[in-house]
């Protein structure tokens, strides 16, 4: 990790057209963006097109970027909004499913048993992150949205509310609501799994 | 517990439940995770959930012909900045 000061050079030299110092950003945050590519669009075909898209129009427009937030921030927002396009153009039902409240009447009915620790390795490792990943995509994207921006990539509140301009507390229930869909689907998972009783 | 106090807490306890699991919670919810099993529980499972897709999501790296791709595009468009100088 570079800091901010090291970056802001990097920066500069990259707004005078030097390319090995874009690079340079590319490889600073490139897992960060491609990850996101594809937790959003759920493919590696688009998340593809959406990586490499959101670093070629961060190159044309880098004489745009005027500091104001830091590099990655800008970044994220310009592949955000790529995937968000992306998603829309493939699918007919771009729509504001609702999800549910968790349910604190039936929580306090009856004793909750709790979960052991788990680990990726517990059931195989693949068939375990294709399920995490298939429970992911189920999330309708305004929820999927703001887990993988809170959750996954460690954004704040503020920073998520921002860059999808909506309010702070509409980003608080949208986590809400998407951590506990994840949890009901990896609880069932794990059910079958035979990891829970 | 019933009435306008329960669902000013629930709206806390869901407020909490959008924010950082680890952060502290307002006195009020504090107090009724420390007394209530379920809930602890419950928070327990979101945290659980949450650091498997962190888990999930560290692993990503990008495929290295991608990057390939990526960085001729990179370099071949200062090429093209070049032939437009002249
Ligand atoms: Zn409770």
């Amino acid at each position: 990790m570079v800091n901010r000061l090291e970056e802001d050079k990097i920066l500069q030299r990259a707004r005078q057209g030097d390319r090995d110092a874009f690079a340079e950003l590319v490889k600073m945050y490139g897992d960060r963006i491609y990850g996101l590519a594809l937790r959003m669009t759920g493919n590696e075909k688009d998340a593809e097109d959406v990586y490499q898209d959101t670093f070629l129009m961060a190159l044309r427009k880098l004489d745009q970027f005027k500091g104001e937030s830091s590099f990655f921030t800008w970044v994220y927002h310009i592949a955000i909004n790529m995937a968000i396009s992306k998603i829309k153009q493939r699918k007919k039902n771009f729509s504001e499913n609702g999800l549910e409240d968790p349910d604190f009447d039936r929580l306090h009915q009856e004793p909750q048993k709790s979960w052991p620790d788990i680990e990726l390795t517990q059931v195989d490792r693949e068939r375990f992150r294709k399920k995490l990943s298939k429970a992911l995509e189920k999330l309708p994207e305004i929820y999927r949205t703001v887990f993988i921006l809170r959750d996954m990539h460690g954004l704040s509140t503020e920073e998520t509310a921002r860059i999808l301009e909506i309010t702070p507390s509409n980003t608080k229930i949208r986590l809400m609501r998407a951590r506990n869909f994840l949890k009901n689907e990896l609880e069932s998972f794990l059910k079958e799994e035979g990891i829970l009783l | 517990m019933k009435g306008k106090h329960h669902s000013k807490l629930l709206k806390d306890i869901c407020d909490f439940l959008g924010s950082d699991l680890d952060s502290p919670p307002c006195s009020s919810i504090k107090e009724h995770l420390e007394k209530c099993k379920n809930c602890e529980i419950y928070v327990d499972k979101l945290k659980k959930t949450v650091a498997l897709y962190r888990k999930l999501s560290m692993d990503t790296k990008v495929p290295d012909r991608v990057n390939r791709e990526l960085f001729a595009k990179i370099y071949f468009s200062k090429d093209k900045d070049k032939g437009r100088e002249k």
